[in-house]
């Protein structure tokens, strides 16, 4: 009655099953791990200098150095097998409500690489407005980290934008 | 090894196949209807997708499974959303770097960037297109799996594999007496 077809696939089954079983009580598990996250940007010098961009005139970039402090350690639990954490400026002109450019990211593999301290941290993407020009708008600099999980559901987290920056205005040469 | 089920299969009156048939159909639809569920329910055109390029490395490699959702609010940066260039076929899952949105029209301008390639995707995008706006995207990437999507990968680059399947599944169906 048994025979070794219907005996592999009940094994088989049955496997998948618990496999399944398994990974779904890890990705409802991982939410409820504590964490507390914490990071620190301090803005040390804004250039706005202008030069011509893919060829349609010349648009102002902003050239950003700032001081990164993060302890991002706790958002390590076993079932993270990455942080993806990235210094994101955000600001409002008069035709766009909401501009958010990426200026530096980085991805983090182990809980010892979640202690950040980024001491002359520069734009790693190049900072330029949609329009042509900054305007001198005052900008907010946060971290994000977005925690992706061995099995599970995305998790992601940003500090607080409270401190809002003026451009200067533009300058001629980079210092 | 098989006599016995051929036998079966020559003693099978037209009822009985039909009842097989209608079986395997029943099987097909109750799947397409659990997939159009699920679509609706994460307002995704395609709720589940399979990694196919390893330019997020090292968060997503090839072969594995992603589940996506399309919720009312706008995107904003760091999100990895799955995205069509409007005239291709192919999705690309990939992480938003810059936004700009449009006060008047609300229209959102979006840059996206794969974690592991160098430059960002206007190489990508068609010709003279410098953004993608919203409605080129399908699905903002919400649970992981990984490599269970590897079958699919399978059977993209070999065709024999899916053929081959679906006829040992048929004939399973047809000999099979329950």
């Amino acid at each position: 009655m048994y025979n070794l077809l219907q005996r592999a696939n009940a094994i088989f089954a049955f496997a998948m099953t618990v496999t399944f079983g398994v990974l779904a009580a890890i990705a409802i598990a991982t939410p409820f791990l504590p964490s507390s996250p914490s990071a620190q940007i301090n803005v040390k010098d804004i250039q706005v200098i202008s030069y011509d961009y893919m060829g349609r005139g010349d648009s102002e970039f902003a050239f950003v150095k700032l001081n990164l402090d993060a302890d991002l350690t706790s958002l390590f639990n076993w079932n993270t097998k990455q942080l993806f954490v990235s210094v994101v400026a955000e600001y409002e002109t008069n035709s766009h409500d909401i501009n958010q450019v990426v200026l530096w990211d980085s991805i983090i593999q182990s809980k010892e690489e979640a202690l950040i301290k980024v001491s002359d941290l520069h734009n790693e993407y190049n900072f330029v407005d949609i329009t042509t020009s900054f305007r001198q708008v005052n900008a907010s600099y946060s971290l994000h980290w977005d925690v992706m999980p061995y099995v599970g559901v995305l998790t992601s987290g940003r500090t607080r934008s409270d401190q809002f920056i003026n451009f200067p205005p533009r300058s001629n040469e980079y210092r | 090894m098989f006599e016995e089920e051929i036998r079966f299969l020559r003693k099978m009156s037209k009822r009985q196949l039909a009842q097989q048939i209608l079986n395997f159909l029943m099987i097909v639809s109750s799947a397409l209807m659990v997939w159009k569920g699920l679509a609706l329910y994460t307002n995704s055109e395609s709720p589940i997708v399979v990694v196919l390029s390893g330019s997020m490395e090292p968060a997503f490699y090839r072969g594995d499974l992603l589940f996506l959702g399309l919720p009312d609010e706008p995107v904003r940066v760091g999100d990895i959303c799955v995205f069509k260039i409007s005239g291709r076929d192919v999705p690309i899952v990939h992480r938003v770097i810059k936004l700009h949105d449009e006060r008047k029209t609300g229209k959102q301008y979006i840059l996206t960037k794969g974690d592991n390639n160098q430059v960002d995707d206007r190489g990508l995008y068609n010709p003279g297109q410098q953004w993608i706006h919203k409605e080129d995207i399908i699905g903002k990437v919400k649970g992981f799996l990984p490599y269970v999507g590897m079958i699919t990968i399978l059977m993209n680059d070999y065709p024999q594999l899916k053929y081959a399947l679906i006829g040992f599944l048929g004939l399973y169906m047809l000999i099979n007496r329950e």
